[in-house]
């Protein structure tokens, strides 16, 4: 072992070409997809031997980084939304702080994980599914098409945004909305994401394309602008009251995914909408069944360190 | 009278304590021939794990266990088990009494595994140090230990290995015994307690112990430190490192990028 590095706060020795080629391959998809890539990385980390804590926490702080170079790359592009950014953000921090309270509350009634699991599953599934059919068939009918008949009524969800109060135009997402409507979108991405222990932006994703109607390449750059500010909060709330912030195993991890990060932008321009949301459909659905796989079959280890996902 | 009957009491007792250190000190220095090697090892930026050596001289004919024990503490962990068809975890338990390193090894394999003294060493000893605390049966508290041990035997910071010490001829007629354990690079900064026994017919004849000093230094230890007592600007630090690396990383393909 060469290459060997001892991180000090997750104490163990590990490769650092292993951890320079993870974060690469993390900040690629985080750069072509707009997601933060800790439902990927954290479980990594945690077979190359880190424990789940300093796993999440140092997972987080190296997020700063790619979502850092993502955002300006996207920004130089003229993908990133700051305005809708800035409301899904105040609902993400109000929903992430109810989400941490709900959490308690289930830990002290016993169900916490059961709850985690089967949200994770179901949300990873459904998310994972309607992209991947969604996208099949736009990419099935690519031939131009006559746009179908306008239906006769709008539907539930659009009447319901027509409703809102304080419409405002989202330039750069070329939509007329309320602001409410993507801060009570946030809070709702936010609770989630704190049940689930992630950033949340592989729910954010489809909600923005799905439920904001935000072109897909603004909905990449304006989610990892979001992204940075929660893993921000998250890294410094950490550091201080866990210390489970490894700066060592982040920094490397980081130069490998601020560099995936920038050829992973730069791939989600060539690419279309509809290839990028299949592809991360595909990614969500295989961890979906990774899952699921851990959940029927069991564990190798019956006991497990407190704080593991 | 009475005063010069305590000042012969007291000038007896003296000599009487000499006498015994005397006599004891050649007695602990043969006894004390329990070498290990390094007796400090340093965890610095490029550690990861090492092989220390033990060796000691005993009288022919006997049998050797070598043990190195870490400081026990508590530690909570999750049980998992499975609810509605799907395993998850089901509940904490606190473990106490339980080493934070054990390593055992021995001369005769059976001295680990089949000798009636098997409660003494290796996991069988553990059995009656390590306590599980939580909502837990009596099947449930026997089964923990199991794969309490199993998950410390996946961190390599337990392992008992029958028959791993060597024994060969020494010059006066006693013996050697050596061996070498794999510190692991999991193993945290602490004094850990290497023993050894001395075994003849089944019973200890002799036991000796050394210490195995663990320590962080260099740019790990500073680290270390800065991340224990001040959390908030280590947690700062972190994020500016993430943030600057970001955007010069951002710069650098822009401007490789030939207006890309």
């Amino acid at each position: 072992m060469l290459w060997s590095l001892y991180l000090p706060i997750a104490g163990n020795a590990t490769n650092i070409l292993l951890l320079l080629g993870l974060g690469g391959v993390v900040g690629f998809l985080s750069g072509l997809f707009g997601v933060g890539g800790g439902f990927l990385m954290t479980p990594l980390l945690i077979m190359v031997g880190i424990p789940p804590t300093v796993a999440a926490a140092s997972d987080s702080n190296q997020i700063v980084a790619a979502s850092t170079s993502g955002t300006y790359a996207h920004y130089r592009m003229g993908n990133v939304d700051f305005k809708m950014g800035i409301f899904l953000l105040v609902g993400g921090v109000v929903g992430g702080t109810l989400g941490v309270q709900l959490i308690k509350i289930l830990r002290a009634l016993g169900n916490a994980d059961f709850v985690i699991m089967v949200t994770y599953v179901v949300m990873l599934g459904v998310i994972g599914s309607y992209m991947f059919m969604e996208s099949l068939q736009s990419l099935r009918h690519k031939a131009p098409r006559a746009r179908p008949a306008a239906p006769a009524r709008p539907s539930l969800y659009a009447r319901l945004v027509q409703a809102l109060p304080w419409r405002m135009k989202f330039a750069k997402s070329g939509v007329t909305l309320s602001p409410l409507l993507p801060i009570i979108l946030g809070l709702f991405v936010g609770i989630l994401a704190a049940i689930m222990g992630v950033g949340g932006g592989f729910i954010m994703v489809p909600v923005m394309v799905y439920l904001l109607r935000m072109p897909m390449h603004v909905v990449v750059g304006t989610s990892l602008f979001q992204i940075l500010f929660t893993c921000i909060n998250v890294t410094v709330l950490q550091a201080m009251t866990n210390r489970t912030v490894d700066m060592e195993l982040a920094i490397i991890l980081l130069l490998g995914s601020t560099l995936g990060a920038q050829f992973g932008a730069r791939l989600s321009r060539k690419l279309k909408a509809d290839q990028l949301k299949i592809l991360l459909a595909s990614i969500v659905l295989v961890v979906m069944i990774q899952m699921l796989v851990g959940l029927i079959f069991p564990p190798h280890l019956m006991l497990a360190y407190k704080g593991a996902h | 009278m009475k005063s010069c009957e305590g000042a012969r009491k007291a000038i007896v007792l003296f000599f009487g304590c000499l006498g015994a250190l005397t006599i004891s000190a050649p007695a602990r220095g043969a006894s004390a021939a329990l070498s290990v090697a390094p007796e400090r090892v340093e965890i610095g930026t490029f550690y990861r794990g090492c092989r220390v050596a033990v060796s000691a001289v005993i009288p022919a004919g006997a049998e050797a266990v070598v043990e190195v024990v870490g400081r026990a503490n508590a530690q909570n962990l999750l049980r998992k088990g499975r609810r509605g068809g799907l395993w998850m975890n089901v509940g904490e338990t606190e473990v106490t009494g339980a080493p934070s390193l054990y390593l055992a090894m021995s001369t005769s394999p059976e001295l680990l595994s089949g000798s009636a003294l098997n409660s003494v060493w290796g996991y069988g000893a553990l059995a009656h140090e390590v306590r599980f605390t939580g909502k837990l049966s009596d099947q449930e508290h026997a089964g923990l230990l199991k794969e309490f041990i199993k998950l410390k035997e996946s961190e390599k910071l337990f392992g008992v290995f029958p028959g791993a010490l060597t024994l060969s001829p020494a010059t006066d007629g006693s013996c050697v015994v050596e061996g070498a354990f794999a510190l692991p690079s999991t193993v945290k900064p602490d004094t850990y307690k290497v023993s050894l026994c001395v075994v003849r017919d089944g019973t200890i004849v002799d036991r000796r112990d050394a210490e195995l000093i663990v320590a962080m230094v260099g740019f790990p230890a500073v680290l270390s430190k800065l991340a224990w007592n001040h959390g908030i600007i280590y947690g700062t630090v972190a994020v500016l490192i993430a943030i600057f690396t970001g955007f010069v990383m951002g710069y650098v393909f822009k401007k490789g990028a030939g207006g890309h």
